[in-house]
This record gives C-alpha cells, sequence and structure tokens, in this order.
C-alpha cells in the first residue's frame, strides 16, 4: 500500500497545496475516480480549518494532519484534527437530510457531498480530543452516484 | 494522463456584461472556500437589475460546497418572476449540480446561445 502524510496550519491559503498534493497523489496511483476523492478531501480540509479557527481564533496549537493510503481496490484519506469533531447527531442527520431540503440554504451540502462521493465515511474522537474523518473510495466504482 | 491544477487555473475572477436586456455574469477559475470572501464582494459590485441572468461557468475550474452557497444566494437577488439560466461545460461540474439537486433549480445549459434563447422562451 503506497502512502502520503501532510501537515498544514489550520488556514485557508493552506487548502490549495493540499489540494493539489492529494491530486498528484491520486493521479500518481492511476485512480480513475480521483475527482471524487479531490473534492471530498477538499471538503474535509474545509471542515477542519473552520472548526479549528471558531474553536481557537488566530492561536491554535495545532496542525491538521493528512494521510492518504492507496493499493489495487481503494484509497483510503484522513484528515485529524483538534477542531472538536462533529455534531453528536451527524450521522443521523446524513441519513435524514436530502439535498432538496437545503435547497435554498448557503450552507450544509460538504457532509452530504462527501457522503455521495465516497463509498465509506466516519469521523470518530480520541481522548486527547483529536478528531479523524476517514473516507474510503473503491477503485471498482464508476465514480457515479445515483 | 490529467493536467494538474495549476495556482492560476483557480484564481478566481468575477465579471459581467450585459446582452441585450439580460445580465451574464461570468466566474472563471475557483469558486471555492479560499476565494469565497472576494467573489461575495464582486458579484455584489457587478451585480443589476435584469429581465434576465446568464451565470457563465464555462471557465469554472473548481468548485466546493461553498460555492454552491454562493450561487444559491445569487439567484436570491433575483426578483420574482426572472429566471437565472446557468451555462456548465465541464462533465464533472455538471454531475455536481445534478448530485446537489440545483439541476432542479436552474436549467443548465451548455452555450450562451443556449441560454440566450430559453431566456427569450421565459420573456414576459
Amino acid at each position: 500500500m503506497k502512502s502520503m502524510r501532510l501537515e498544514m496550519m489550520p488556514v485557508s491559503q493552506e487548502i490549495e497545496r493540499v489540494d493539489h498534493e492529494i491530486e498528484r497523489f491520486l493521479i500518481d496511483e492511476g485512480f480513475k475516480q480521483y475527482k471524487d476523492v479531490q473534492f471530498a478531501a477538499h471538503e474535509l480540509l474545509i471542515n477542519s480549518v473552520k472548526a479549528m479557527n471558531q474553536k481557537y481564533e488566530d492561536s491554535c496549537p495545532y496542525v491538521i494532519k493528512i494521510e492518504a493510503k492507496a493499493n489495487s481496490e481503494i484509497v483510503e484519506l484522513s484528515v485529524t484534527d483538534y477542531g472538536g469533531g462533529l455534531a453528536e447527531d451527524w450521522r443521523q442527520s446524513l441519513e435524514n437530510v436530502l439535498f432538496e431540503d437545503i435547497l435554498m440554504m448557503e450552507s450544509g451540502r460538504g457532509l452530504l457531498l462527501i457522503n455521495c462521493l465516497t463509498d465509506f465515511f466516519d469521523c470518530s474522537l480520541t481522548p486527547d480530543g483529536a478528531a479523524t474523518y476517514t473516507i474510503i473510495k473503491r477503485r471498482d466504482d464508476n465514480g457515479k452516484v445515483s | 494522463m490529467e493536467k494538474f491544477l495549476d495556482k492560476k487555473d483557480v484564481q478566481v475572477k468575477v465579471f459581467a456584461n450585459k446582452i441585450d436586456h439580460y445580465l451574464k455574469l461570468n466566474i472563471e477559475g475557483g469558486l471555492i472556500y479560499q476565494s469565497i470572501t472576494e467573489v461575495k464582494k464582486e458579484i455584489t459590485e457587478v451585480f443589476e437589475d435584469a429581465e434576465g441572468y446568464l451565470l457563465d461557468l464555462t471557465a469554472l475550474k473548481q468548485i466546493d460546497s461553498t460555492g454552491f452557497g454562493v450561487i444559491v444566494n445569487t439567484a436570491k437577488r433575483i426578483k420574482t418572476g426572472r429566471v437565472m439560466i446557468i451555462i456548465i461545460k465541464d462533465d464533472y461540474i455538471r454531475d455536481l449540480f445534478r448530485i446537489t439537486k440545483l439541476d432542479r433549480l436552474f436549467s443548465i445549459v451548455e452555450s450562451v446561445e443556449e441560454g440566450l434563447k430559453m431566456l427569450d422562451k421565459t420573456d414576459i
């Protein structure tokens, strides 16, 4: 399994650099549906930057860690931050909220899109307060969602 | 295999021009989180009243959830009864509009000509 590890400061200007690194990794791995993973990863990075800025404002002592792994079957990507994780009912919200419900809303599409574009999406918290968001995309998927 | 996105590709550019009594709003580059404050400000500057709107995204290289939010908010500026047609050529961006169901809120076409024809038909 090939892997890549990155770190970024929790500032929006860093997202573009990490976007590019992830894109390069996925393309180098010959991952056809790289755009779905890249899109989902970008959304995770936005969430992490927002959460950490909200929690620590300008004095954040942590970095955001990104790890991507790929083998012949899947690509797995995780983003770890100290922003506090998702709301307790995030899983339920993902199941109950449809894009139609938020059609005229400015926000709320990020997590739904991550869930839609990937085969697996989870968030776990560690005792030290780190939140890790993991997405997995299978290679044999044609990249389309219904 | 694929061209990597260059930094200049995702730099955003917003401008508008009048075509007859319609307003064509162009967003080029990246409609993404990093540029969203700038885009909102620029849309406010160039937006004006018109009988119909074309949102030209043919030179859009990247969009994210915050970009979709800006498009929805732009549509809210439009007076009742007037419509905004979106022009998209990129298959992946078109797919994202389908996934988010925003293709039910906006008519999506592939060219300015097609968009103008559609606006002419909806003219009151």
